[in-house]
């Protein structure tokens, strides 16, 4: 295979550095890769400028008013505030769940292989199907107020969805289910890393369990943290498949997310524009929110390193 | 060797795909593949039409598929926003909806219908919900009857009830129904669609029976939401069923699926129910025999039946098969076929609704309502836009769910009204 010969690499654009991009192969696969995935984004970015209904043929430029609209209309606002809190509350339980589930099966326990596989279970399942399902569970008339009622507590029974003061926690205790056995895989791969050496020498040196566990698994856990957190953050923005089948955003927006109303407004409302703006304000969000949590990270790694 | 595989794997998948695309060959000739998508709730009806069809007509396939009814409008509209809307599918006989004839022919989506041989058995009140620019584009099968079906053994034999005249006599036999632990109306709020059954079956009666022309001295100015007693006694009205233990606890998150199971398993009597979604009980429980019955108005002189030609059948304009599109739309618009069709899916026929032939189950809930022209009257949301509906649907959820007050509902319909009208009627 002399075309990818070393030599060759270098002969062929790189110019002495190994390590440079050969643009001329590469550029095929990117030119794909930009008109699949980047162009049609750059195109519906003039859509969030408009006051396109997503059928006529025409559409009007109307410069910010849909990014106004979004601050003024509940619908939108209420969609902005939770996928906010949803985001950010579920962060951080699910990966205080994924931890506290890894280091638990990381080792000692002896049936850890059946166990993880059951915890990761969760995340393989369809997100609409497994919302659907949790919707029996949740309903009024569903399996949890049954057994509530069974087992005495009638008054915790309550309208979990119906109860714009319940309808968020409940999704969240949904979402936790769903992706705890992912941040597990994450943090259960970083453990792999942490030698038993240093618990060990710690261990001699008369460190805790907690000492050790702060100072040695934390630490050389960082790249599994920065992977995990901004990975769930990513998810937490999007949420759209477990909202539609449990609540559908209701009642009355106590549950709409930025990429549930995204949906409603350009295909059900027929407000394209003010949908493609919705879109553009996300994907802003996760892109700040994501690097910001990158070059974070990547400095605690480099410190942990 | 590895290569190989490779090599071979690649022409076992360009085979497949081959296979499964475009006309497929039985070996007597070509078979035009058209794809037909509706509501759920006409699965069984059109399913046997379409096994019909497809035995008259051997070289053309149905590919039906169906999609829950809450769901359906936005599936539609995102297949053809993308590209790749079916070849013959159900519509929506006004701009209400986001699959409203108007609203998808004004893009160009549909394809002219005009001058079909059906076309002069449209009902009168559908064809101009089916008609733009003086075009047609949809057939409709019929008109859908709504309000509270009920389950009538249950009612009648097991409780020893009446169906209510009035609306006093209607929050009167909730209590009784509740006395007796069984749910009085299942209601399912959480499917926002279903929300305009009970402001509909309130407002018919206390706003557009006195006024049939409110809709357009709204948008002349001349009156608003908040201004019209009617307008504030048919949100009261929808309240006051909730103070009367009418609904379930839970209701303003429940589903239909939930609702119609209540129903379905004999827990509740009455349900928020167009007469097309029978089936979707009756599937649930084949036993089961259902009625309807209107929301009573202050009198017996004041009640009326809430009606709408709520399905239309449209052609795609970019269909690949188109010809086969349209054979198949007239075989099910033709005579015998609609009216077979109007039976099973329990649509009316503009006879019907003008109180002859009657299905006995609709008759008896409604006693003389039909008889008088007057009473029969259209959704309140036919003329609306898609923005509108959804505020309203929305509204009485949070009515139900005690986020929102009778004014608020009032105030936000006249904000979204003022800042969404929606476009006059069609003439």
């Amino acid at each position: 295979m002399p075309f990818l010969s070393g030599r060759k690499l270098r002969r062929g654009g790189t110019r002495g550095n190994p390590l440079r991009v050969p643009w001329i192969v590469a550029f095929p696969s990117l030119a794909f890769t930009i008109a699949i995935h980047f162009l049609p984004v750059v195109v519906g970015l003039w859509y969030a400028f408009t006051d396109w209904d997503g059928l006529s043929p025409n559409a009007n430029w109307i410069g910010l008013a849909n990014f106004r609209t979004i601050f003024a209309h509940p619908a939108t606002r209420s969609a902005l505030w939770n996928t906010l809190l949803i985001t950010g509350v579920f962060v951080v339980a699910v990966n205080v769940a994924g931890l506290a589930l890894a280091v638990a099966l990381n080792r000692s326990v002896k049936s850890r292989h059946v166990l993880r596989s059951l915890f990761f279970l969760p995340f393989v399942l369809m997100p609409l199907a497994s919302g659907y399902i949790w919707r029996y569970i949740f309903d009024y008339t569903g399996v949890l107020n049954r057994f509530l009622q069974v087992v005495g507590l009638e008054e915790w029974v309550r309208p979990w969805f119906a109860d714009p003061s319940t309808v968020l926690w409940t999704i969240v205790v949904v979402l936790i289910w769903q992706y705890s056995g992912l941040a597990m895989v994450f943090y259960l791969a970083g453990l792999q890393g942490v030698s038993d050496e240093l618990w060990e020498a710690a261990a001699i040196d008369g460190a805790s369990t907690w000492m050790r566990f702060r100072r040695i698994t934390v630490p050389l856990l960082a790249p599994a943290f920065t992977v995990s957190l901004v990975f769930t953050t990513i998810t937490g923005f999007r949420l759209f498949d477990q909202i539609i089948a449990l609540t559908g955003g209701g009642p009355v927006y106590a549950s709409e997310t930025l990429a549930t109303q995204v949906w409603k407004q350009s295909f059900v409302n027929g407000n394209f524009g003010l949908g493609s703006a919705l879109a553009l304000m996300l994907t802003g969000l996760i892109v700040v929110v994501a690097v910001t949590q990158l070059v974070v990270l990547g400095r605690r790694e480099a410190a942990a390193a | 060797m590895l290569k190989k595989h490779f090599f071979l794997g690649l022409l076992a998948a360009v085979l497949v795909v081959a296979a499964c695309s475009g006309n497929e060959s039985d070996g007597s000739g070509e078979t035009t593949v058209v794809r037909f998508q509706a509501q759920s709730s006409l699965q069984a009806g059109y399913d046997a039409v379409i096994e019909q069809f497809e035995e008259a007509n051997p070289g053309i396939e149905i590919e039906s598929s169906y999609s829950p009814n809450e769901t359906y409008p936005s599936v539609l509209r995102t297949q053809l926003q993308g590209g790749s809307g079916p070849d013959v599918f159900f519509t929506y006989p006004s701009s209400s909806d986001p699959h409203g004839v108007r609203l998808l022919a004004d893009a160009g989506y549909l394809e002219d219908l005009t001058g079909r041989e059906w076309e002069p058995r449209i009902m009168e009140s559908a064809k101009p919900q089916v008609t733009f620019d003086g075009r047609v584009y949809g057939w409709v099968p019929g008109a859908i009857v709504a309000g509270l079906g009920y389950n009538t053994e249950l009612l009648s034999s097991e409780l020893g009830l009446q169906i209510p005249r009035t609306f006093d006599d209607l929050l009167s036999m909730c209590e009784t129904i509740a006395s007796e632990g069984k749910i009085p109306i299942a209601y399912q709020a959480g499917a926002l669609a279903y929300n305009m059954l009970p402001i509909n079956g309130t407002a018919l009666s206390t706003v557009f029976y006195g006024e049939p022309r409110w809709q357009e001295q709204r948008l002349a100015g001349e009156v608003s939401f908040a201004s019209t007693p009617g307008w504030r006694v048919a949100v009261q009205r929808v309240l006051d069923m909730q103070n009367a233990g009418c609904f379930q606890q839970g209701a303003a998150g429940a589903s239909s699926e939930e609702a119609f199971s209540l129903v379905a398993d004999g827990e509740a009597v009455m349900t928020w129910l167009p007469t097309s979604a029978w089936s979707v009980i009756e599937g649930l429980n084949p036993d089961i025999k259902l009625g309807q019955m209107p929301v009573p108005g202050t009198t017996e002189e004041d009640t009326v039946a809430y009606f709408a030609p709520n399905t239309a059948i449209s052609v795609n304009a970019d269909s690949n098969v188109k010809e086969a599109a349209l054979e198949f739309l007239d075989y099910t618009a033709s005579e015998e076929v609609a009216d077979q069709l109007a039976e099973d899916i329990l649509v009316l026929s503009a006879e019907q609704l003008s109180g002859k032939g009657l299905p006995p189950t609709i008759a008896s809930g409604y006693a003389n309502v039909f008889e008088d022209p007057d009473k029969v009257i259209l959704g309140l949301q036919w003329g609306w836009n898609p923005d509108l509906t959804q505020t309203m649907e929305t509204l009485i959820q949070g009515l139900i769910s005690g986020q929102k007050t009778v004014d608020d509902v009032l105030t936000e319909m006249d904000q979204a009204w003022d800042a969404n009208p929606p476009e006059p009627p069609p003439q």
